[in-house]
């Protein structure tokens, strides 16, 4: 009898056991590898978060794993010695603030045991895989007693417990506001063998470094939130249900499909709703602050209906805005599954268009590495490159080219404009190429390479492609890679698929000659017009046709004109390059030039002058230095210049005028 | 009321019968910014001169121009705008100057003043003139400074704040505090002007200045003080009345000139009136009393 029992319980056991494979599996957006339930509790008083943690984990490798990986990003700000504050510094800004008893955090493990009941607390030990910083304890290793066999799916049960940051960058806590980002002990991504760079089956678990931030496998979340009876939650995912007891209420949500999961509370958060088809989009933000939520929607909805165009549907039943208070200022602009924070300020004029901005890049940012999860660590340039691209199209197409990012007291800067001069003004333009990662930017440059340029050689792609070859390019990558980890060479692959089999005929080898200069190279690009000369009749004259007569080229005729117009490639970047000739007559002619030679003529007969010339017009080389020389008239305009300068003259005047006025 | 608005019709005629001074004062505030700029020019003229790039920047704002500009000619962009911030000294100087000028000049109700009248007035009180202009700057600045400790007092640190709408009230508060004191130390500013001229005798200005300060509460001076306000912002509304109208870049700098010109006359008209106000209230001027040289 007892036997039979106990086959039967082992049955019933394997049946769960499948059936929740089968679920977790069969129908769903993502692999759900790592899947989490939580039970956590928010003490106030000692600011100090308490939970439980079921991890339900699946080997997708073909060998057997012994030992599991986790961050514990709280760690980060355990002590100033931390890898992420040795690389970030302890700013006065951040220090000054900070209660020298509670303003530090921590995360620790205090008890965990595998699904057999076995206790691995005695096998835990604090890794350092990036550096040899023996004060960091961001990463945990954690030996198992009974390995995870290829393929099999195995359950850890672990209670911990973490001591939350004041106002640090992206979490923490101040006031009475609250935001948890990378805030619970996280397992690392177990990348089989032929996934991205491993070469045999191995943990990517980095320390955590004060730039670039996550990298997790899918899974699905489960989280019970305890908080004060009056705080108001946000989080990601879905809200399915709450209850309370004396002092507390406990909120219960679910996220599926996600690679992290992240929450906020305060009491005094205001929530305004709009929606997008089947999405409901909840914004949280402070009384102060509720006015926003007009520009909030109406830039989240264009961007929406943008990506949903362009690249996909959004997936998720939920988007949730976040509008931090101004002190939990460090905690805005970042983007998490499904939850994205913004930031705003009252004190800016509405041509700031910081509102739009921050909430549409972190949205994009929804598509690159939320659902393409790239390893923003590694390759930060994959999601924030591709994202600030992103940025730069829609905000364009939503406030105009030329004043999508400033708009304010006759200055407009649009955004695509200011990414090209930010890069261009720093002097990192050429510090790194786009491989190195996040840490690795040891002398800065890492928003510079990974943000601004990657922009810029993304939008020169679209000027080399077309749009439309482009937006077939990047609605591939996405739909391809979407809910898994692809790498750089997966993004190559898919732009040298699509451009050999739509523009063979131009480039029939694909594109790595273009992604071998500015992805793995530092050149920098200029072209320039340097010279038009017209050519006299006396220079095309000589022995053509008939030995016995010195005569005009035969090319060349008595109404016809000859130009030469001189361009010059002055950096190191080749790229194919239109040269527009404009004539007297008002007509145009337009010229290629391989962009190869460190100097180029172009010949030009024509039947009227020659006035000007200019080098891409239509600027689809927008990674080029300096657009000032693309372009050269015969003679100069001394009206336009007149015209500028009476502008100057103006302005001076009334300042001079102004500044007087009070003396 | 009908004194201060006497007065005012009187300033405006003064200015309209001396419009030669006027366009004199016109005419060096231009020359200054001609040749204030003249790096500059030069500059954007070796910058842009034969690029087609010119003809987007004179129709609108162009960034990535500038921006362009600046990468290529970093430190002579730097040199040439500290160039034109020199020019913002000789304007003060010039300003107390003409100030001078203009009330010598005015002195003289309803007639057309020689030139000579106003660089003599200008050379003669010259120094005093420039010393009020320091004094007014000092006391600016010292206002200014206690405004802005009173809104920082409680700390700026974004992480302190519970929100930056009580800064954002404090500062409009302070902002209007500050245009009344303004608005004051403007009125005083002009009578002291009179006042320093018709006291010619004393060779320091704090005496005329306090005289000043007990005048200033007065309903005739604030009331005078508050018409030329007015008046100067009628003209600031019309002005941005017709450049929302028009569009082309030829005559926005037009208007905006014109607009120019009416606040030069405005400074103009408001030291005359309040030459007229104060003075007449001190010796009344006649136009009997003009020597034969200062009449044209």
């Amino acid at each position: 009898m007892e036997s039979f029992i106990h086959v039967l319980l082992k049955t019933i056991l394997f049946l769960a056991s499948f059936g929740f494979t089968i679920l977790m599996s069969q129908d769903t957006l993502s692999p759900r590898i790592a899947n989490y339930k939580m039970d956590v509790r928010l003490d106030i008083e000692k600011k100090k978060l308490t939970g439980k943690t079921i991890l339900e984990w699946h080997n997708t490798s073909e060998v057997a794993i012994d030992e599991l990986y986790f961050h514990l990003y709280y760690n980060a700000f355990r002590n100033s010695e931390s890898t992420f504050f040795r690389e970030r510094g302890v700013p006065g800004f951040l220090t000054q603030n900070i209660d020298e008893n509670c303003g530090w955090g921590w995360s620790e493990i205090k008890y965990i045991e595998d699904q057999d009941g076995n206790d691995l607390s005695g096998s835990m030990t604090y890794v350092t895989p990036d550096d040899d910083n023996s004060s960091d304890k961001s990463v945990l290793k954690v030996k198992l007693l009974n390995p995870v066999e290829a393929g099999e799916r195995s359950t850890f049960v672990f209670d911990w417990e973490a001591k939350i940051p004041q106002t640090m960058p992206r979490t923490g806590y101040n006031m009475d506001y609250y935001f948890f980002a990378q805030w619970f002990p996280k397992l690392g991504v177990l990348e089989p063998a032929g996934m991205r760079y491993a070469k045999t089956t191995q943990w990517n678990c980095h320390q955590y470094h004060s730039s670039g931030e996550y990298y997790s496998d899918f899974g699905v979340y489960e989280v019970n939130l305890s908080v004060p009876l009056d705080y108001e939650v946000a989080a990601s995912g879905e809200l399915m249900g709450q209850s309370k007891n004396d002092s507390m209420r406990t909120w219960t949500y679910r996220a599926d499909d996600v690679i992290d999961f992240t929450w906020t509370t305060s009491p005094n958060y205001i929530v305004q709703e709009t929606a997008y088809k089947d999405t409901r989009i909840m914004l949280y933000s402070y009384p102060e602050k509720t006015h926003f939520s007009k520009r909030y929607f109406d830039a989240i909805l264009f961007c929406m209906e943008y990506l949903d165009d362009h690249l996909g549907p959004y997936p998720y039943s939920t988007l949730t805005i976040v509008d931090p208070p101004i002190h939990g200022m460090f905690t805005g602009g970042m983007e998490y599954p499904t939850l994205i924070t913004s930031l705003t300020f009252n004190s800016f004029p509405a041509g700031f268009k910081t509102a739009e901005t921050l909430v549409m890049h972190e949205y994009i940012h929804q598509y690159f590495m939320q659902m393409v999860a790239t390893n923003e660590t590694e390759e930060p340039w994959m999601d924030e490159g591709i994202t600030t691209y992103y940025e730069n199209r829609i905000l364009n197409a939503f406030m105009g080219e030329r004043a999508s990012f400033i708009d304010f007291a006759g200055v407009s800067i649009g955004s695509k404009e200011y990414n090209r001069a930010e890069l261009f003004s720093s002097d990192k333009v050429s510090v790194a190429d786009n491989t190195l990662r996040s840490w690795e930017y040891k002398n800065g440059g890492y928003k510079e390479i990974a943000y601004n340029k990657t922009a810029l050689w993304l939008q020169t792609l679209e000027g080399i492609v077309g749009t439309e070859l482009m937006d077939e390019i990047m609605q591939s990558y996405f739909q391809r890679w979407k809910f898994k980890h692809p790498c750089r060479y997966d993004f190559v692959d898919v732009v040298n698929e699509i451009v050999i089999e739509h523009m063979s005929y131009k480039y029939p080898d694909g594109m790595n000659w273009y992604f071998d200069q500015v992805m793995y190279g530092t050149d920098i690009c200029d072209y320039q017009l340097s010279e038009i000369k017209e050519i006299s009749d006396s220079e095309v004259r000589g022995f053509y046709s008939d030995l016995d007569d010195c005569e005009i080229s035969s090319e060349s005729s008595i109404d016809s004109i000859h130009t030469n117009v001189v361009v010059k490639r002055n950096e190191g970047l080749k790229l194919p390059v239109e040269v527009v000739v404009n004539f007297e007559n008002g007509e145009s002619k337009m010229f290629y030039w391989d962009g190869e030679e460190r100097v180029h003529s172009i010949k030009v007969i024509s039947e009227s002058k020659v006035i000007s010339a200019e080098i891409d017009p239509d600027r689809k080389i927008y990674i080029d230095h300096d657009f000032i020389n693309n372009s050269l008239t015969v003679d100069q305009s001394p009206r336009g210049l007149r015209l500028y300068m009476a502008r100057w003259t103006d302005a001076l005047m009334h300042g001079l005028e102004l500044m007087t006025m009070l003396i | 009321m009908r004194e201060v608005w006497s007065k005012y019709r009187s300033a405006w005629k003064c200015l309209i019968l001396n419009w030669r001074l006027f366009l004199l004062l016109y005419a060096f505030t231009l020359g200054l910014s001609f040749i204030a700029l003249g790096p500059l020019s030069n500059l954007i003229e070796h910058t842009f001169g034969d690029s087609l790039m010119l003809a987007d920047m004179t129709s609108r704002f162009d960034y990535t121009a500038i921006m362009d500009m600046i990468h290529k000619n970093g430190s002579a962009t730097v040199l040439s705008v500290s160039a034109i911030l020199t020019f913002f000294i000789i304007y003060f100087l010039w300003s107390a100057f003409y100030t001078g000028g203009i009330i010598s000049v005015s002195k003289h109700k309803n007639a057309r003043t020689s030139v000579q009248v106003f660089w003599k007035g200008g050379g003669e009180f010259f120094f005093r003139y420039l010393r009020l202009s320091i004094y007014l700057l000092l006391f600016i600045s010292f206002v200014v400074l206690i405004l802005f400790l009173f809104f920082e007092k409680d700390g700026l640190n974004p992480l302190e704040l519970e929100s930056e709408d009580f800064l954002i009230f404090r500062f409009k508060i302070l902002v209007g505090f500050l245009v009344v004191v303004l608005f004051f130390a403007a009125t005083t500013r002009d009578i002291a002007k009179v006042l320093i001229k018709e006291n010619c005798h004393l060779p320091l200005v704090t005496h005329p200045i306090l005289k000043a300060l007990r005048s200033t509460f007065s309903l005739h001076s604030l009331s005078l003080s508050l018409l030329n306000l007015l008046f100067l912002l009628l003209g600031f509304l019309l002005y941005l009345l017709l450049k929302s109208i028009v569009s082309p870049t030829i005559l926005l700098i037009v208007i905006s000139q014109i607009f120019l010109l009416y606040r030069l006359a405005y400074r103009f008209v408001r030291l005359a009136s309040f030459n007229y106000l104060h003075a007449d209230s001190i010796v009344a001027p006649r136009f009997d009393n003009l020597s034969s040289d200062d009449r044209v």
